[in-house]
């Protein structure tokens, strides 16, 4: 097992390495029938926060040379809305799952993180931990803010999402503000001209080259910081997970793999089933 | 739905740049309706990260027919050069296919483009369920409508395009209000103001637009996951947002508003 949050009362132990990414896997059961969820060794869902947001209107998606742009807003039907909708299957899935909450007003994240841990049955609730997205503009104090107000009224471990293009700027700042592990990281902003439309659109980039940039940060990053770091970005192969591994990550995230090959991803976490 | 490789058995050119491909897919073509899609892995990643959704046409127990056209997308394009001896690796049936339900008798579809495989599907489906089925296809000039050679004789087909090299002159729009009086359900492939002009044209004959009858295919919509995870086709809608992935691409055109 690994142990994402040995600092952590509640703990988050994983029983593989190969996780999915908030954004790629949706709130649980979108991807059930193509793949072996239980193999993977947690789902970080999409997005969650206190209220519904709607995102942008079309276009969101354009894609780049061996990638994509993707403008999302954050959308979802909000907090009360996710845990109806997937909370019943979320215990049937048969992996933990991770709930992603992107920065808010910190009173939004405590609702919101209050909501997700009391809505048991179980001691840890229907969730294992809370994964807090940070964005580029985040302050300490921004940090501080956020991770006291989620862990107010909620014991689970919380592991912080830092921008990839950031994180080693970030990552002494949010451990010393109570994340119990470190992501690294979310996908740089970007954008790309829609074809037909000729609209920009601004979102966050994916694709393979991505891993080449966690893997740099992730190598600073670990002569920072003690805490478990989870490294995501571009993950394609199990070279590329075993890459993050060797670099002194407890565990990886996939993310657009999900959308392009989801055998490949299955075959990415049966790898590591053994390990 | 599932992720497996289905092999190309033949590639047909029925029309100066029209060409069909039969794909061999056993576990696919029994589950798959007209207006479900799949998505399929294209060319290499460099060029063509994504996959691209397809409509095929399910001819048979284990055979589905889809329709190539020349385009500029690279995979597309890729798709086009595709043979005998290959596999594609595909993903579905996905989304939801257009409904026929039994009480309708007399089916229009309507297309003011080329992706015209997902009604060839519903053609087929109704004319084994016994209903009358007229189309109407709109294009540019004749050699941009599906090959009317094609069409079994016990369809009535409507043409209408730009130039008057087939059928009327004119937008495959202006065939429509005789169409709507005689349809007791329409489905249709093609542009936002194909669908508006529809809803429009149906209020007038009918006096106001009901559900259950109108439908339209969004097929142009970019999608990454297909599988409603990655929030990217997401559409407003007269009854909220929905995402065109699982939620549709079949809507009902008094839905989408």
């Amino acid at each position: 097992m690994i142990e994402l949050a040995p600092q952590s009362k509640v703990g988050l132990a994983l029983s593989n390495p190969v996780m999915i990414a908030a954004g790629c896997g949706g709130y649980g059961p979108n991807y059930q029938p193509l793949l072996d969820l239980p193999s993977f060794g947690a789902l970080v869902t999409n997005p969650i926060t206190l209220r519904p947001r709607r995102g942008p209107v079309q276009p969101r998606l354009v894609e780049t040379t061996a990638g994509f742009v993707l403008a999302t807003g954050d959308q979802n039907p909000g907090v009360k809305k996710v845990l109806q909708q997937y909370g019943p299957a979320w215990s049937r899935l048969g992996l933990p799952v991770i709930a992603h909450l992107p920065a808010d007003e910190p009173d939004n994240l405590r609702r919101t993180a209050r909501a997700l841990c009391s809505a048991e049955p179980g001691m840890g609730g229907l969730v294992a931990a809370l994964e807090l997205g940070v964005p580029l503009t985040a302050t300490p104090q921004d940090a501080r803010r956020w991770l006291r107000a989620i862990q107010a009224d909620c014991l689970l471990p919380v592991l912080v999402k830092l921008p990839l293009v950031a994180a080693e700027i970030m990552a002494e700042m949010v451990v010393a503000a109570g994340g119990d592990a470190l992501v690294i990281g979310a996908p740089p902003l970007a954008a790309a001209v829609a074809p037909g439309t000729g609209q920009v659109v601004h979102g966050c980039l994916y694709g393979p080259a991505l891993h080449a940039l966690a893997l740099a940060q992730l190598h600073l990053i670990r002569q920072l910081v003690d805490v478990p770091l989870v490294a995501a970005g571009g993950i394609h192969s199990p070279a590329d997970a075993r890459a993050f591994l060797a670099a002194g990550a407890a565990a990886v995230q996939i993310d657009s793999l999900l959308f392009i090959n989801p055998q490949a991803a299955g075959r990415i976490a049966a790898s590591f089933q053994s390990n | 739905m599932i992720q497996t490789q289905v092999a190309v058995t033949a590639r047909e050119t029925i029309a100066p740049a029209w060409w069909r491909l039969a794909l061999s897919a056993p576990d696919l073509a029994p589950r798959l309706l007209p207006g479900q899609f799949l998505l399929v892995r294209c060319a290499d990643r460099f060029s063509c990260y994504l996959r691209r959704p397809v409509f095929p046409a399910t001819e048979g127990d284990d055979v589905l027919g889809l329709l190539i056209r020349p385009s500029a997308d690279p995979g597309r394009a890729w798709l086009s050069t595709c043979s005998p001896g290959d596999s594609l690796d595909v993903i579905g049936p996905l989304g939801s296919g257009f409904p026929l339900p039994n009480e309708v008798r007399n089916l229009l579809l309507v297309s003011d483009n080329q992706a015209v495989d997902p009604l060839l599907g519903q053609m087929e489906r109704a004319l084994a369920a016994g209903k009358a089925v007229t189309l109407a296809l709109g294009g540019s000039r004749m050699d941009s409508l599906y090959p009317t050679a094609r069409l079994p004789a016990v369809v009535e087909f409507h043409a209408a395009t730009l130039d008057g090299s087939l059928g009327h002159r004119g937008p495959v729009t202006d065939l429509l209000p005789e169409l709507l009086r005689w349809a007791d359900m329409v489905c249709s492939v093609g542009s936002m103001t194909l669908y508006r002009t529809l809803k429009l044209q149906a209020e007038q004959v009918r006096l106001r637009a009901q559900t259950g009858v109108l439908y339209g295919l969004l097929a142009g919509a970019a999608l990454a996951c297909g599988v409603g995870a990655c929030q990217g086709c997401t559409v407003e809608t007269g009854t909220g947002l929905k995402l065109v992935c699982v939620d549709g691409p079949v809507f009902d055109l008094v839905e989408l508003g």
